[in-house]
């Protein structure tokens, strides 16, 4: 509630405020620059807002450390995070040392033959699923997803839609910053546009190509 | 149970050094062994919190000189035999860096800056050991010499019960670094060097983790200076707790690979006997710094990631897709 956090002179995320109900499936859009990523640093954590309240469950968790919130809220980062110098198998047993769920897990994102391969070696795109693959070793109530389809080829992608729905089905809550609009109204129901650090729109995706104030923020008055 | 081939190697290389003390008994061969197993002691005991936790310390030698120093002064002073005070010391060294650990993790201070924070304290401390009536000043602490006997940890007449201690104490410590590597805690550690924010990001209390890993590199060092103390019965700062002996104490790992298990253990087997060599030969100090300065350049410029680190690269990883 009333986020407000700033650089310098810059309001990188400025008084934005709304509430997530549990099940959502939201996308948080917006031009480059706009807040999108300061935003899911914030609510995970791993930046302190200048003012401002974050509630999860009703509880105020401003002053609660990243892995401390990581009980609840699982993220994945705009530059991918893997532990590179350990196996992709390592990487999701580094979570929580349960080798059949980490099976299970590499198989639902098509990363089981690379089980032993060290994390370094993997594609970009790779990378991308296996952190994806870590978040849910979590089995946390909220995923925040920062560019989680950039690098994926269209089919991974596919795939990571399915998956993405069928844990949002069985009530995992998501919030994605997806730069690419159509994927993002494609997979959500609802969207936050975020511009210059402010929300200029809160709605149902499917009003979003049409909302003139997003239109201008994308491509200039 | 199933052995892999490392596990062979491993139990075929101690088997040998545990039979080296049949088949020689000269003084020379049995003091360079017992510094090699010294310096990869110390270096499998920087690697927990350098090579798996990341955090890069130049300050090792503060430590080293606490389970000396702890040793020799209860022993001196009290009476205490030394295989207690050798418990003391390593608890007060795990003390002494959960006390400077903590306000540099808890702060953030990382890299370089952690690096210069650790050199910074050693160094503070190797001076008040200079000028503390308590630590003998310049003069260190001298031990009365005992007949030879395993409870006094004092043999005059033979290397050979020094050598096996020592030997045990890198079995051990090997042993340790294995556990922690395997476990959970070590998978953590390795997270946190991989990239701290994703290591939070699941679950890890890195704060806790990375105190966890100085406490037991601290307390696992200064097992090795009251070896270092009983071993040379007389130590005084200089030689216990300078910049030099932290150089080192992490120059094996660089060598032979941070981060791995084998590599501090290839390290100084291929530097100690080389600076000691040097040293007998041409008995000049210089030289042997020399050779630490080459090595470091050696390391730095050609395998980065040390011998065992670049074996696994290009020949133990998966290669799948690597372009």
């Amino acid at each position: 509630m009333n986020l407000v956090k700033s650089y310098g002179g810059v309001r990188a995320v400025d008084d934005v405020s709304f509430v997530v109900d549990k099940g959502e499936l939201i996308s948080l859009i917006g031009p480059n620059g706009s807040g999108k990523t300061t935003l899911i640093d914030l609510i995970s954590g791993f930046i302190k807002p200048d003012s401002g309240k974050i509630f999860f469950m009703k509880s105020l968790i401003n002053n609660l450390e990243p892995f401390k919130r990581a009980t609840y809220i699982g993220r994945t980062f705009q530059v991918t995070k893997v532990f590179q110098g350990m196996t992709v198998l390592e990487n999701l047993l580094a979570v929580v040392k349960n080798k059949q769920r980490a099976t299970e897990l590499l198989e639902l994102v098509g990363l089981t033959e690379l089980s032993a391969e060290y994390a370094s070696n993997l594609s970009g795109g790779q990378q991308k699923l296996l952190e994806f693959a870590r978040v849910l070793m979590l089995n946390p109530q909220l995923i925040l997803m920062d560019e989680p389809f950039a690098g994926v080829t269209p089919s991974m992608i596919d795939r990571l839609l399915e998956v993405i729905n069928t844990l949002n089905r069985q009530g995992v809550t998501f919030m994605i910053v997806e730069h690419n609009m159509n994927l993002a109204l494609r997979l959500c129901r609802r969207c936050i546009v975020l511009n210059c650090g402010k929300i200029i729109a809160d709605e149902p995706a499917s009003l979003i190509p049409s909302n003139y104030r997003v239109i201008e923020a994308y491509l200039g008055e | 149970m199933r052995l892999d081939i490392k596990a062979y190697v491993y139990i075929l290389f101690f088997t040998t050094l545990f039979i080296v003390p049949v088949l020689t008994n000269s003084h020379l061969i049995l003091n360079i062994l017992i510094m090699v197993f010294f310096y990869a002691y110390l270096s499998l005991a920087w690697n927990i919190l350098a090579g798996f936790a990341g955090q890069y310390s130049l300050g090792h030698a503060a430590y080293l000189g606490i389970g000396a120093y702890t040793t020799a002064l209860l022993y001196v002073r009290t009476g205490m035999i030394p295989w207690l005070g050798l418990l003391v010391g390593a608890a007060l060294a795990a003390l002494f860096a959960l006390g400077i650990s903590y306000p540099t993790f808890r702060f953030g201070i990382k890299g370089y800056y952690y690096i210069l924070t650790t050199l910074a304290v050693a160094e503070i401390l190797r001076r008040i050991f200079l000028y503390w009536d308590l630590t003998g000043r310049a003069d260190g602490v001298r031990y009365p010499l005992k007949p030879d006997s395993f409870l006094l940890f004092q043999f005059h007449m033979d290397r050979t019960p020094y050598y096996y201690i020592m030997l045990v104490f890198l079995i051990l410590i090997l042993f340790i670094s294995y556990i922690i590597r395997n476990s959970q805690f070590g998978l953590h550690l390795l997270a946190i060097r991989d990239d701290e924010d994703a290591a939070q990001s699941i679950r890890i209390n890195t704060l806790k983790c990375k105190l966890i890993a100085a406490a037991i590199s601290a307390a696992l060092t200064a097992v090795a200076g009251a070896f270092y103390a009983q071993y040379t019965l007389f130590i005084e700062p200089d030689t216990t707790m300078s910049l030099f002996i932290s150089i080192d104490i992490l120059l094996p790992s660089l060598m032979g690979g941070t981060g791995t298990i084998a590599g501090p253990l290839i390290g100084s087997f291929l530097l100690t006997p080389l600076a000691w060599i040097f040293r007998i030969a041409y008995g000049a100090e210089v030289l042997h710094m020399i050779i630490r300065g080459v090595a470091l350049m050696i390391i730095v410029a050609l395998i980065p990631k040390g011998i065992a680190g670049t074996v696994i690269d290009y020949y133990i990883r998966p290669r799948h897709i690597k372009r």
